[in-house]
Protein backbone atom coordinates (compact mmCIF):
# COMPACT_ATOMS: atom_id res chain seq x y z
CA UNK A 1 0.00 0.00 0.00
CA UNK A 2 1.35 3.50 -1.43
CA UNK A 3 0.80 6.33 1.35
CA UNK A 4 -0.14 9.07 -0.80
CA UNK A 5 -2.37 11.81 0.02
CA UNK A 6 -5.47 10.28 -0.77
CA UNK A 7 -4.58 7.06 1.60
CA UNK A 8 -3.37 9.68 4.48
CA UNK A 9 -7.39 11.41 3.97
CA UNK A 10 -8.73 8.10 4.21
CA UNK A 11 -6.81 7.30 7.51
CA UNK A 12 -8.21 10.96 8.88
CA UNK A 13 -11.77 9.92 7.57
CA UNK A 14 -11.68 6.34 9.34
CA UNK A 15 -10.38 8.00 12.48
CA UNK A 16 -13.11 10.79 12.26
CA UNK A 17 -15.81 7.78 11.66
CA UNK A 18 -14.98 5.67 14.47
CA UNK A 19 -14.95 9.16 16.79
CA UNK A 20 -18.37 9.37 15.13
CA UNK A 21 -19.08 6.03 16.13
CA UNK A 22 -18.27 6.21 19.28
CA UNK A 23 -20.28 9.30 19.82
CA UNK A 24 -23.85 7.98 18.89
CA UNK A 25 -23.14 4.80 21.06
CA UNK A 26 -21.82 7.01 24.07
CA UNK A 27 -24.87 9.45 23.76
CA UNK A 28 -27.60 6.47 23.45
CA UNK A 29 -27.77 6.09 26.86
CA UNK A 30 -29.22 9.96 27.05
CA UNK A 31 -31.81 9.22 24.98
CA UNK A 32 -33.48 6.25 25.57
CA UNK A 33 -37.07 6.78 23.94
CA UNK A 34 -38.80 9.07 22.14
CA UNK A 35 -38.37 10.87 18.43
CA UNK A 36 -34.76 11.31 18.56
CA UNK A 37 -33.93 7.93 20.64
CA UNK A 38 -36.11 5.82 18.00
CA UNK A 39 -34.07 7.81 15.07
CA UNK A 40 -31.26 7.67 17.08
CA UNK A 41 -31.03 3.90 16.31
CA UNK A 42 -31.09 3.96 12.63
CA UNK A 43 -28.04 6.55 12.52
CA UNK A 44 -26.20 4.11 15.12
CA UNK A 45 -26.73 1.19 12.23
CA UNK A 46 -25.46 3.79 9.41
CA UNK A 47 -22.79 5.10 10.95
CA UNK A 48 -21.37 1.12 11.77
CA UNK A 49 -22.14 0.71 7.98
CA UNK A 50 -19.67 3.77 6.98
CA UNK A 51 -17.34 2.86 9.94
CA UNK A 52 -17.18 -0.48 7.61
CA UNK A 53 -16.97 1.19 4.11
CA UNK A 54 -14.85 3.57 5.76
CA UNK A 55 -12.60 0.55 6.17
CA UNK A 56 -11.85 -0.16 2.93
CA UNK A 57 -10.70 2.82 1.26
CA UNK A 58 -7.05 2.60 2.11
CA UNK A 59 -6.93 -0.91 0.16
CA UNK A 60 -9.06 0.24 -2.82
CA UNK A 61 -5.83 0.22 -4.93
CA UNK A 62 -5.78 -3.50 -3.41
CA UNK A 63 -9.38 -4.72 -4.76
CA UNK A 64 -10.88 -5.16 -7.52
CA UNK A 65 -12.65 -2.85 -9.78
CA UNK A 66 -16.06 -4.08 -9.71
CA UNK A 67 -16.24 -4.77 -6.07
CA UNK A 68 -14.44 -1.14 -5.56
CA UNK A 69 -17.20 0.75 -7.32
CA UNK A 70 -19.73 -1.55 -5.62
CA UNK A 71 -18.31 -0.44 -2.21
CA UNK A 72 -18.26 3.43 -3.03
CA UNK A 73 -21.91 2.84 -4.17
CA UNK A 74 -23.08 1.60 -1.38
CA UNK A 75 -21.26 4.38 0.66
CA UNK A 76 -22.99 7.01 -1.52
CA UNK A 77 -26.55 5.20 -0.93
CA UNK A 78 -26.62 4.67 2.56
CA UNK A 79 -24.51 8.15 2.69
CA UNK A 80 -28.05 9.54 0.83
CA UNK A 81 -30.24 7.83 3.58
CA UNK A 82 -28.08 9.07 6.73
CA UNK A 83 -28.67 12.68 4.82
CA UNK A 84 -32.25 12.21 4.40
CA UNK A 85 -32.93 10.67 8.12
CA UNK A 86 -30.54 13.51 9.53
CA UNK A 87 -32.99 16.35 7.88
CA UNK A 88 -36.10 14.77 8.81
CA UNK A 89 -34.90 14.72 12.72
CA UNK A 90 -33.68 17.95 12.46
CA UNK A 91 -37.25 19.16 11.59
CA UNK A 92 -39.34 16.98 13.68
CA UNK A 93 -37.34 18.70 16.47
CA UNK A 94 -38.09 22.22 14.78
CA UNK A 95 -41.60 21.17 15.11
CA UNK A 96 -42.05 19.44 18.64
CA UNK A 97 -40.14 22.77 20.12
CA UNK A 98 -41.71 25.60 17.81
CA UNK B 1 -30.68 2.48 58.44
CA UNK B 2 -33.93 1.59 59.16
CA UNK B 3 -36.39 0.24 55.88
CA UNK B 4 -39.33 3.01 57.33
CA UNK B 5 -36.89 5.82 57.86
CA UNK B 6 -38.43 9.00 55.90
CA UNK B 7 -35.68 11.62 54.61
CA UNK B 8 -35.82 14.67 53.47
CA UNK B 9 -33.83 17.07 51.38
CA UNK B 10 -31.80 19.80 53.19
CA UNK B 11 -31.15 22.70 51.57
CA UNK B 12 -27.95 22.05 50.39
CA UNK B 13 -29.42 18.54 48.83
CA UNK B 14 -32.10 21.28 47.28
CA UNK B 15 -29.37 23.58 46.13
CA UNK B 16 -27.57 20.92 44.72
CA UNK B 17 -30.48 19.80 42.79
CA UNK B 18 -30.40 22.92 40.76
CA UNK B 19 -26.73 23.58 40.43
CA UNK B 20 -25.26 20.48 40.36
CA UNK B 21 -22.03 22.23 41.96
CA UNK B 22 -20.92 18.68 43.83
CA UNK B 23 -21.28 17.11 40.33
CA UNK B 24 -22.25 14.28 42.42
CA UNK B 25 -22.41 10.52 40.17
CA UNK B 26 -25.40 9.79 38.90
CA UNK B 27 -25.72 6.57 41.56
CA UNK B 28 -25.68 9.53 44.32
CA UNK B 29 -27.30 12.09 42.56
CA UNK B 30 -30.72 9.63 41.60
CA UNK B 31 -31.32 9.19 45.13
CA UNK B 32 -31.53 12.49 46.03
CA UNK B 33 -33.71 13.27 43.49
CA UNK B 34 -35.83 10.73 44.97
CA UNK B 35 -35.84 11.64 48.19
CA UNK B 36 -39.09 13.66 48.68
CA UNK B 37 -39.74 13.75 52.56
CA UNK B 38 -42.55 11.35 51.79
CA UNK B 39 -41.33 8.26 50.76
CA UNK B 40 -39.50 5.68 52.98
CA UNK B 41 -36.24 3.82 52.17
CA UNK B 42 -38.28 0.69 51.53
CA UNK B 43 -40.33 3.20 49.01
CA UNK B 44 -37.24 4.77 47.53
CA UNK B 45 -35.66 1.59 46.84
CA UNK B 46 -39.02 0.29 44.49
CA UNK B 47 -38.55 3.01 42.97
CA UNK B 48 -34.65 3.54 42.34
CA UNK B 49 -33.47 0.07 42.17
CA UNK B 50 -30.95 -2.12 44.37
CA UNK B 51 -31.48 -1.59 47.79
CA UNK B 52 -28.02 -2.10 48.82
CA UNK B 53 -26.65 0.48 46.37
CA UNK B 54 -29.78 2.86 47.10
CA UNK B 55 -28.90 2.49 50.86
CA UNK B 56 -25.16 2.92 50.73
CA UNK B 57 -26.23 6.81 48.21
CA UNK B 58 -29.19 7.31 51.47
CA UNK B 59 -25.99 6.88 53.60
CA UNK B 60 -23.67 9.27 51.68
CA UNK B 61 -26.11 11.71 51.29
CA UNK B 62 -26.95 12.30 54.79
CA UNK B 63 -22.90 12.04 55.44
CA UNK B 64 -22.32 15.10 53.77
CA UNK B 65 -25.86 16.74 54.78
CA UNK B 66 -27.98 16.79 51.40
CA UNK B 67 -30.57 14.86 53.15
CA UNK B 68 -31.19 14.40 56.86
CA UNK B 69 -34.28 12.10 58.39
CA UNK B 70 -37.84 13.35 58.50
CA UNK B 71 -39.24 10.89 60.71
CA UNK B 72 -40.49 7.14 59.96
CA UNK B 73 -43.47 6.40 58.62
CA UNK B 74 -45.06 5.02 61.89
CA UNK B 75 -43.62 7.98 64.22
CA UNK B 76 -44.03 11.14 61.28
CA UNK B 77 -46.51 13.33 62.65
CA UNK B 78 -49.77 13.29 59.76
CA UNK B 79 -49.91 16.86 60.64
CA UNK B 80 -46.52 17.92 59.44
CA UNK B 81 -46.35 18.42 55.69
CA UNK B 82 -43.13 17.79 54.10
CA UNK B 83 -41.04 20.37 52.85
CA UNK B 84 -42.78 22.14 49.94
CA UNK B 85 -46.15 20.56 51.99
CA UNK B 86 -47.13 18.58 48.99
CA UNK B 87 -46.80 21.94 46.80
CA UNK B 88 -48.03 21.80 43.16
CA UNK B 89 -44.32 21.31 41.86
CA UNK B 90 -43.54 18.66 44.67
CA UNK B 91 -46.52 16.78 43.26
CA UNK B 92 -44.99 17.62 39.45
CA UNK B 93 -41.76 16.02 40.15
CA UNK B 94 -43.50 12.71 42.05
CA UNK B 95 -45.22 12.30 39.07
CA UNK B 96 -42.07 12.41 36.96
CA UNK B 97 -39.94 10.14 39.02
CA UNK B 98 -42.71 7.77 38.99
CA UNK B 99 -43.21 7.89 35.10
CA UNK B 100 -40.05 7.92 34.11
CA UNK B 101 -38.39 6.37 37.05
CA UNK B 102 -34.53 6.32 37.11
CA UNK B 103 -33.93 8.26 33.71
CA UNK B 104 -36.11 11.35 34.47
CA UNK B 105 -32.88 13.43 36.41
CA UNK B 106 -33.16 16.12 33.59
CA UNK B 107 -36.49 16.78 33.50
CA UNK B 108 -37.19 16.48 36.88
CA UNK B 109 -34.29 19.02 37.06
CA UNK B 110 -35.93 21.92 34.62
CA UNK B 111 -39.22 21.13 37.21
CA UNK B 112 -36.96 21.82 40.56
CA UNK B 113 -35.57 25.14 38.50
CA UNK B 114 -39.18 26.26 37.76
CA UNK B 115 -40.56 29.46 39.42
CA UNK B 116 -43.18 28.16 42.12
CA UNK B 117 -46.07 30.88 39.93
CA UNK B 118 -48.34 29.10 37.75
CA UNK B 119 -47.14 30.38 34.54
CA UNK B 120 -43.74 28.98 36.02
CA UNK B 121 -44.79 25.83 36.51
CA UNK B 122 -47.15 25.48 33.64
CA UNK B 123 -43.94 26.42 31.53
CA UNK B 124 -41.85 23.76 32.96
CA UNK B 125 -44.44 21.12 32.19
CA UNK B 126 -44.93 22.27 28.51
CA UNK B 127 -40.90 22.06 28.44
CA UNK B 128 -40.95 18.67 30.08
CA UNK B 129 -43.28 17.56 27.71
CA UNK B 130 -41.46 18.55 25.03
CA UNK B 131 -38.35 17.28 26.43
CA UNK B 132 -39.87 13.62 26.76
CA UNK B 133 -41.68 13.29 23.71
CA UNK B 134 -38.16 13.85 22.15
CA UNK B 135 -35.93 11.91 24.26
CA UNK B 136 -38.09 9.55 26.31
CA UNK B 137 -41.19 8.44 25.38
CA UNK B 138 -44.12 9.87 23.47
CA UNK B 139 -47.04 8.54 25.79
CA UNK B 140 -45.46 8.75 29.05
CA UNK B 141 -45.34 12.46 27.72
CA UNK B 142 -48.57 12.49 26.66
CA UNK B 143 -49.72 10.86 30.16
CA UNK B 144 -47.61 13.93 31.98
CA UNK B 145 -49.44 16.40 30.57
CA UNK B 146 -52.82 15.85 31.36
CA UNK B 147 -51.88 14.18 34.82
CA UNK B 148 -49.73 17.69 35.51
CA UNK B 149 -52.47 20.19 34.25
CA UNK B 150 -54.28 17.80 36.59
CA UNK B 151 -52.69 18.84 39.38
CA UNK B 152 -52.13 22.50 38.03
CA UNK B 153 -55.64 23.13 37.84
CA UNK B 154 -56.75 21.33 41.33
CA UNK B 155 -53.92 23.49 42.68
CA UNK B 156 -55.19 26.87 41.63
Amino acid sequence: MQFDIAVIISICSIVVMFYCLWLVLSLKSRIPGGIVGRTWRLLIILVSFFTLGYLCTPFFGMLPAEFMKLIVALIFFFGAIYVVVTVKLIYRVIEELA
Amino acid sequence: MHRMTVFVKTAKGEEEIRTRQNKLPPAIRVPLILVDGRSTVEELVSKGGEQTKLTEALAYLEQHGFIEPFGTAGTRPASISPPGGGSPKLQLVQLMQALVGQGADKVVAKLNEAPNSRDGLEAAVVACHKLMRLTIDEKKAEEFLARAREILRTAG
